[in-house]
C-alpha cells in the first residue's frame, strides 16, 4: 500500500472514531434527557395527591397522624357511602353502555353507512352536559325516578355510550373478519356468530372499554350534583359536601381523594396499550 | 356411502330463522343504543332550546313560553360577554399548551426506560382522576401556604392563601388545571398516531442518513399531523364546555373573572335555579364544540383517505 | 476488497416471559465488491436480523461489523451509506415519488440542482421517470418496489441491502424481475446482500449464497457448491426441488438428486449403484418426468423421488418395480445423527 492510502485510511478512521463517539454522547444525552422528563411527568401529574399524602402523614398541633385521618375519613364522613354509590352507579352504568355499545358498534362496522352514523354519535359525544342538564333536570323532577342513584345510572351512559362505540369500531375493524366468516361457513347463524365468536375474541378490548366507561361515569360532575344531590357520588360528594371544614378534615379528604384516583390509574394503566393500539387501528407496538 | 350424498345436499330443514338474517340483525342491534340515545340526548336536546324559550325556574316548573327574552337578556349583559371572552382565552392557551405538554408525554409513554411500570400510572392520573376530586386536591395544594404551589404563589407577590382573590392568578390556576388534565388524555391519543407510522418507514428515514432533527420535522411530524390535530380538537372541546373545574376550583371568581359560557349557564341553571336562563347560554355555547366537531371529521376524514 | 464484513456475530433478544433468543449466534460473513450474496434460510432463521444489524438498525450484542475495512459498530445508521430496501418498501407515505428518491440526498446536503439529476438518473436507471410527480399511495406493487430501489440507490450507496426484494412481485413476472435486478447490479457493480426463503429465487439471484438456519451459517458458497457439495443433510434438502432424496443406512444417510436417480440402462455399469426401485406414481412436470417410490437394497426401504429429463422415453407405469441405479460419484454421505457430511462408505452392487 503506497504511503498516501495510508495516511487516508488513517484518517477515514479516525473520522469513524469521531462520529461514533459523537453517537455514543448523543445516545446518552438523549437517555438522560428521557430520565429527567420521564421523572418530571410523574411528579407533575401526580403533584396534588403526593401533597395531599404529605400533608396526611405530617404531624400538625392538635391533629394525631395518619390514622387519625383515615379514621376520621371512614367513620365520621359519608365518604364510604360515596364510595358504595360510586362502585353501584358505574358498575351500572359500565354493565349498559357495554350492553347497548357492543350490539351497536359490530352492527356499524359491518355496514358500509357506518361512518355516517359513526359521526353522528361523535357529534353526540361532544354535546356539553351543561347543556343537557337543564332539560334533565327539569324532566327527571316530573317522570324520572328522582333523586336517587337510578337517576344516573339512566343519564351517565349518555357520555360513555358513543365513546364506547367509537372505540368498540376500531377495535372491531382492526379485528380479522374472516374468523367470524368460517363461523358462519361451519354452521353458526350470524347472531351466534356475534355471540360465541366475535365477542369472545374482543374479550380484551371490552376490558378495556369497561374501564373506560367506569372512568367516565366516576368522573361526571355535572349530572351527578343536578340529577341526584342527596345520593352524591365520590365526584359530587368530596367537593361539595365536605370541602368546607378545617384543615384536619381537609387532610382527610386529600387521603380520600388518592384512594379514588389510585385504583382508577392502576386500571387505566392495564388496558392502556390496548386503547392506544385501538386508537391507531394497529397491532399493538407498545408491548413486546 | 348413499348418505354421503345426502349429507352435501344444503341442509334444506333449517331455512335460517331471524338469528341469521343481516339486514334485521343489524336492526336489533343498533335500535336499543339508537332510542337510549334519542330519549336521552336529542330530545333533550329540542327541549334545552324549547326551555330557552321559556321562564322556566326550579321553583317555578310549569311551562310558558316567553320568546327569544332570556337569549336577549344573556346577550345583554355583561357577565356573558365576559364569560364567552374566558372561555375563548382559556380553550386557546389550554389547546396549545397541552398540544406541546402532550407531544413530549407521547413520547415518554412510548419509550422502553427503566421504571416505566410506576411512571405510566402515575402519568395516567389527571386523565383518570375525576375532574371534580383533583380541581379539590389542587385547591389544597394551592392553599397550603407550605407547599410548593405556595411558594410560587407568594413569590408571584401574591399574600397566603389569598390566590383566589387575584383574577389574573385565578385564571393562569384554571389553565394550569386544564392543562395538567387533559395532557395525558392528548399524549395517548398523539402516542396512538406515533405508533401508526410503520416502524419500516422510520427505519427507512435513519438508513437514508436522516438525523433526529430531519427525521422529526420531515417524517414524524406530516405523518403524526392528522392525530396531533385530532387531539388539539379534543382538548379544545372538552375545555371549552368543561364545568367542572371552575365550579370546584374558583367558582366563578373572583368576581366572575373565571367564568366560562359553561360554568355560567350551569351556575344560573342548576345552582340559581333559572333553568331557562341556563339553557339559553348553554345553547349560545353549542357552537363552540360543533365546530370542534366538524374539523375533527375533516382531519379523519383526510385520515381515512390516504 | 471487502465491502461488508462481519465477524463473530451473535444477537440476543428478550423474548416474552425473559427468555432469551439467539437470532444471530456466530455469524461470520463477508462480500466483495460488485458481487451478489443471497442469505437463504427458514423464515426464523435470522436474515433480517443480519441484514439489519449490517445496515445499523440493530446493535449486535457480540461481533464486529464492518464495511469498507472499517469497523461501524456504534455508529448510527446514517454515516453507514448503505441502500435498504424492506418488504413493505416503505416508501414515505407524505411525500412524492421525487420527494422519497430525493430524501436521502437532502440528509446529505446534496445541492438541489444535484439532487435532480440524481433522482432522475436513479428513476431513469428503474424505469420509472414518468411516476416522479406521483404520491405512493397510488402506485401499483411493482411500481413500489422500482421506487424503493431508485430511492436506495439514488446516493450510490457502498453496499444494497434488499430484504426479500421480490415478494410482493407476481409469480409470472418473478423470473423477468429477478434479471432485471441482476443486470442492474452488474451494470452499476455494487455490492448486493439479498435475503430471501426461496431458495429457487437465492440459487437464481445470488454469485454466492449464505445459507443460515437458527442464527448459524450452514455454508456460504456459488449455488452450484451448494446444490452439488451440500455440507449437511438442511442445505441438501433446502435446496433442490425436489429435494435430495436421503436413504439410511446404518448410522449413514446416503444422500442423491431426483436427477441422478435413472433406469439401470440408462448409467454406464462402472461405478454405478443399483437398486430396485418400487413405482408408486408418475407426475408430469414441463416435460420431465417426477417418479415417486421407494427404494430398497442399498438400506433401509426409503420413499424417493426420481427425475428423468424429458429425453429419456423408457416406458414406466405405477406399480412396477424396476431397477434404478446411481452414478457412484454422485452419492453424498451424510452422518445419520448430526446430518454432517462424512466419508464415503463402499455400497455394494
Amino acid at each position: 500500500m503506497s504511503v498516501t492510502g495510508g495516511l487516508a485510511a488513517r484518517t477515514a478512521a479516525r473520522e469513524l472514531a469521531r462520529q461514533r463517539r459523537r453517537h455514543t454522547v448523543r445516545h446518552v444525552l438523549a437517555r438522560s434527557v428521557l430520565y429527567v422528563l420521564a421523572a418530571g411527568a410523574s411528579v407533575l401529574c401526580a403533584a396534588p395527591f403526593l401533597w395531599g399524602v404529605v400533608t396526611a402523614f405530617r404531624s400538625y398541633p392538635g391533629d394525631a397522624g395518619v390514622g387519625a385521618h383515615v379514621r376520621l375519613l371512614l367513620r365520621s364522613t359519608p365518604f364510604p357511602v360515596f364510595v358504595a354509590n360510586t362502585l353501584l352507579a358505574g358498575a351500572l352504568v359500565t354493565a349498559v353502555t357495554l350492553l347497548l355499545a357492543l350490539p351497536a358498534a359490530y352492527a356499524l362496522t359491518r355496514r358500509r353507512w357506518g361512518g355516517a352514523v359513526g359521526r353522528a354519535l361523535a357529534v353526540l359525544a361532544l354535546v356539553p352536559s351543561a347543556l343537557l342538564m337543564p332539560p334533565l333536570s327539569w324532566t327527571a323532577g316530573a317522570l324520572g325516578p328522582g333523586d336517587s342513584v337510578w337517576t344516573l345510572v339512566l343519564v351517565q351512559p349518555t357520555i360513555t355510550v358513543p365513546v364506547a362505540v367509537l372505540l368498540l369500531g376500531g377495535f372491531l375493524r382492526a379485528a380479522p373478519a374472516d374468523i367470524e366468516e368460517q363461523a358462519l361457513v361451519d354452521g353458526h347463524s350470524r347472531l351466534a356468530a356475534f355471540l360465541r365468536v366475535v365477542v369472545p375474541q374482543l374479550a380484551p378490548a371490552i376490558a378495556a372499554v369497561a374501564v373506560l366507561a367506569f372512568t367516565l361515569a366516576a368522573g361526571d360532575f355535572v349530572y351527578a350534583r343536578a340529577l341526584a344531590p342527596a345520593h352524591p357520588t365520590v365526584a359530587a360528594g368530596i367537593p361539595t359536601r365536605l370541602a368546607h371544614g378545617g384543615a384536619p378534615l381537609w387532610r382527610s379528604l386529600q387521603l380520600g381523594v388518592v384512594l379514588v384516583a389510585v385504583p382508577l390509574a392502576v386500571a387505566a394503566d392495564l388496558v392502556l396499550g390496548r386503547i392506544i393500539a385501538a386508537s391507531a387501528g394497529t397491532a399493538d407496538r407498545t408491548k413486546a | 356411502m348413499i348418505r354421503v350424498a345426502a349429507d352435501t345436499a344444503p341442509d334444506a330443514r333449517r331455512r335460517g330463522g331471524p338469528a341469521d338474517r343481516e339486514g334485521l340483525l343489524t336492526w336489533v342491534f343498533l335500535l336499543p343504543s339508537v332510542v337510549y340515545l334519542t330519549a336521552l340526548v336529542v330530545l333533550p336536546l329540542a327541549l334545552a332550546v324549547a326551555l330557552a324559550l321559556s321562564g322556566v325556574t326550579a321553583t317555578a316548573p310549569a311551562y310558558r313560553f316567553t320568546g327569544a327574552g332570556e337569549f336577549a337578556s344573556a346577550l345583554g349583559e355583561g357577565a356573558f360577554w365576559r364569560a364567552l371572552g374566558d372561555t375563548l382565552l382559556f380553550t386557546a392557551v389550554s389547546t396549545v399548551l397541552v398540544v406541546l405538554c402532550g407531544q413530549v408525554l407521547a413520547h415518554v409513554l412510548l419509550a422502553r426506560f427503566r421504571g416505566r411500570w410506576l411512571v405510566r400510572p402515575l402519568v395516567l392520573l389527571p386523565w383518570t382522576t375525576p375532574a371534580a376530586l383533583s380541581a379539590t386536591s389542587w385547591r389544597w395544594l394551592l392553599d397550603s401556604a407550605d407547599s410548593p404551589a405556595g411558594w410560587l404563589t407568594r413569590a408571584l407577590g401574591v399574600p397566603d392563601g389569598a390566590w383566589h382573590t387575584r383574577p389574573a392568578v385565578a385564571m393562569g390556576a384554571v389553565v394550569a388545571v386544564h392543562v395538567w388534565r387533559l395532557t395525558p388524555l392528548a399524549a395517548v391519543v398523539m402516542a396512538a398516531g406515533l405508533t401508526a407510522i410503520p416502524r419500516d418507514v422510520r427505519d427507512a428515514a435513519r438508513v437514508d442518513g436522516a438525523g433526529a432533527a430531519r427525521r422529526a420535522l420531515e417524517v414524524t411530524l406530516p405523518l403524526a399531523l392528522p392525530s396531533i390535530a385530532v387531539a388539539a380538537l379534543v382538548t379544545a372541546v372538552l375545555t371549552c364546555a368543561d364545568v367542572t373545574v371552575v365550579a370546584v376550583l374558583t367558582h366563578g371568581g373572583p368576581g366572575g373573572a373565571t367564568q366560562t359560557l359553561a360554568t355560567l349557564a350551569y351556575t344560573r341553571g342548576a345552582e340559581g335555579g333559572a333553568l331557562g336562563q341556563g339553557a339559553a347560554i348553554a345553547v349560545l355555547l353549542l357552537p363552540l364544540p360543533l365546530a370542534g366537531a366538524t374539523g375533527l371529521f375533516r382531519v379523519v376524514r383526510r385520515r381515512a383517505e390516504r | 476488497m471487502k465491502v461488508v464484513e462481519v465477524r463473530g456475530l451473535v444477537k440476543v433478544y428478550e423474548g416474552p416471559g425473559k427468555k432469551h433468543v439467539r437470532a444471530l449466534d456466530g455469524v461470520d460473513l463477508a462480500t466483495a465488491r460488485s458481487e451478489c450474496l443471497v442469505l437463504l434460510g427458514p423464515p426464523g432463521s435470522g436474515k433480517t436480523t443480519l441484514l439489519r444489524t449490517i445496515a445499523g438498525l440493530e446493535s449486535p450484542t457480540h461481533g464486529e461489523v464492518h464495511l469498507g475495512g472499517h469497523l461501524v459498530n456504534g455508529l448510527p445508521p446514517r454515516i453507514r451509506r448503505v441502500g435498504l430496501v424492506v418488504p413493505s418498501y416503505a416508501l414515505y407515505p407524505h411525500k412524492t415519488v421525487r420527494g422519497n428518491i430525493e430524501f436521502p440526498l437532502k440528509a446529505e446536503h446534496t445541492p438541489r440542482a444535484m439532487r435532480e439529476r440524481k433522482a432522475r438518473w436513479a428513476a431513469d436507471l428503474l424505469g420509472i421517470p414518468h411516476l416522479l410527480g406521483r404520491r405512493p399511495g397510488r402506485l401499483s406493487v411493482d411500481e413500489r418496489r422500482r421506487v424503493a430501489l431508485a430511492r436506495a440507490l439514488a446516493r450510490e450507496p457502498a453496499v444494497l441491502l434488499l430484504d426479500e426484494p421480490l415478494s410482493g412481485v407476481d409469480a409470472r413476472l418473478r423470473a423477468a424481475a429477478r434479471d432485471e435486478l441482476r443486470s442492474l447490479q452488474r451494470r452499476l457493480g455494487t455490492a448486493m446482500i439479498c435475503v430471501t426463503d426461496d431458495q429457487a429465487e437465492a440459487m437464481g439471484l445470488g454469485d454466492r449464497v449464505a445459507v443460515l438456519d437458527a442464527g448459524r451459517l450452514r455454508q456460504v458458497g456459488t449455488p452450484q457448491d451448494l446444490y452439488d457439495e451440500p455440507v449437511d443433510t438442511f442445505v441438501a434438502t433446502l435446496i433442490g426441488t425436489p429435494p435430495m432424496n436421503l436413504v439410511p443406512r446404518g448410522d449413514r444417510l446416503i444422500g442423491f438428486r431426483p436427477e441422478h436417480l435413472l433406469p439401470a440402462e440408462e448409467i454406464p455399469p462402472e461405478g454405478r449403484v443399483t437398486m430396485p426401485l418400487r413405482i408408486d406414481r408418475i407426475e408430469y412436470l414441463s416435460g420431465d418426468r417426477h417418479v415417486y417410490g421407494s427404494v430398497a437394497r442399498i438400506g433401509q426401504e426409503t420413499r424417493v423421488i426420481a427425475r428423468l429429463p424429458a429425453t429419456m422415453t423408457t416406458p414406466l407405469a405405477g406399480g412396477q418395480t424396476r431397477e434404478f441405479a446411481v452414478p457412484g460419484d454422485r452419492l453424498r454421505f451424510f452422518d445419520a445423527e448430526y446430518g454432517n457430511r462424512t466419508a464415503p462408505v463402499r455400497i455394494g452392487g
